[in-house]
């Protein structure tokens, strides 16, 4: 199932490396695919209170969680990307349909954090 | 004797010596060789050129196992890491630094950013391939090319044309 366009994604960033909080900029990595499967875990957070947000991952990873990236589902598709939902956990989702070429998914991922907005935890 | 100083170590081809009446002989040439050289070596300790080594080790510490962002991140190898290094050897003085990023996949990249849009990438992964991508205002470009302790023309030019 297809996510809408006009909702906002979250992908949450549990290393420092991914973003520059001196510039408030995301770095191109936190949305490259991980090589295994080519999938971006985000999740819907369209409706939501903040803190419900942060709740969210909490306790998702092992590390502790440091910031996150929202992005429109809209920046997503112009990307010519797609947003697959599974909802497990509840809100969960997968940007997927990364291009083959290594250098081309880093320009896609660059394309996304340019349009990604911080926030820090 | 005119001199024509190269800016970087991964462009030694374009340093030339051109003898004015005076006779060059082969000790001359490699003591000013060796000057420059020095030159070069003094300027790479500078404290700014110094933060990217001190960088790059921070994120080979930080990201050398595997799982270090949540989501199963390839850890970056010593050769990646090694490899890395050389980049920062071969990149031109005269260019501003990159920030240093750790990607999932293992790979170390170098980011130059000059404004929103404007940013251009180039990273390895210990393979003997660079793999770069730009974004410069409404164009963009992506590619690879063999990396082996000099930076390719192409990397050199991307990075230029950022920041014309």
């Amino acid at each position: 199932m297809q996510a809408d366009a006009t909702e906002t994604l979250a992908r949450y960033i549990y290393s420092k490396n991914h973003y520059k909080a001196s510039d408030r900029t995301v770095k191109y990595a936190a949305f490259v695919p991980q090589k295994d499967n080519n999938r971006l875990s985000v999740f819907r957070i369209s409706g939501l209170e903040e803190n419900k947000i942060w709740e969210i991952a909490k306790d998702l990873r092992a590390q502790p969680l440091l910031a996150r990236a929202d992005i429109k589902a809209t920046s997503v598709f112009e990307a010519s990307l797609a947003i697959e939902r599974d909802d497990t956990p509840p809100g969960h989702a997968n940007i997927v349909d990364w291009p083959e070429e290594d250098s081309d998914i880093k320009l896609k991922a660059m394309a996304l954090a340019e349009r990604a907005t911080l926030l820090m935890r | 004797m005119n001199m024509a100083v190269a800016s970087s170590s991964s462009n030694w081809s374009s340093f030339s010596t051109r003898p004015s009446g005076e006779r060059t002989d082969h000790y001359s040439s490699w003591k000013i060789s060796e000057s420059i050289t020095n030159v070069i070596s003094q300027m790479r300790q500078s404290e700014t050129f110094r933060r990217l080594p001190n960088s790059l080790s921070e994120v080979y510490r930080e990201c050398s196992r595997a799982d270090w962002d949540g989501y199963g991140a390839l850890a970056i190898t010593s050769n990646t890491y090694q490899e890395a290094r050389s980049v920062i050897n071969a990149l031109p003085l005269s260019m501003p630094l990159p920030d240093i990023v750790a990607e999932p996949t293992g790979e170390i990249g170098f980011e130059w950013r000059k404004g929103k849009g404007y940013i251009f990438v180039v990273s390895v992964g210990g393979k003997y391939q660079m793999t770069y991508a730009g974004l410069f205002g409404g164009n963009s470009v992506h590619g690879s090319e063999y990396f082996d302790r000099t930076l390719p023309q192409t990397v050199i030019q991307h990075i230029r044309r950022l920041y014309s």
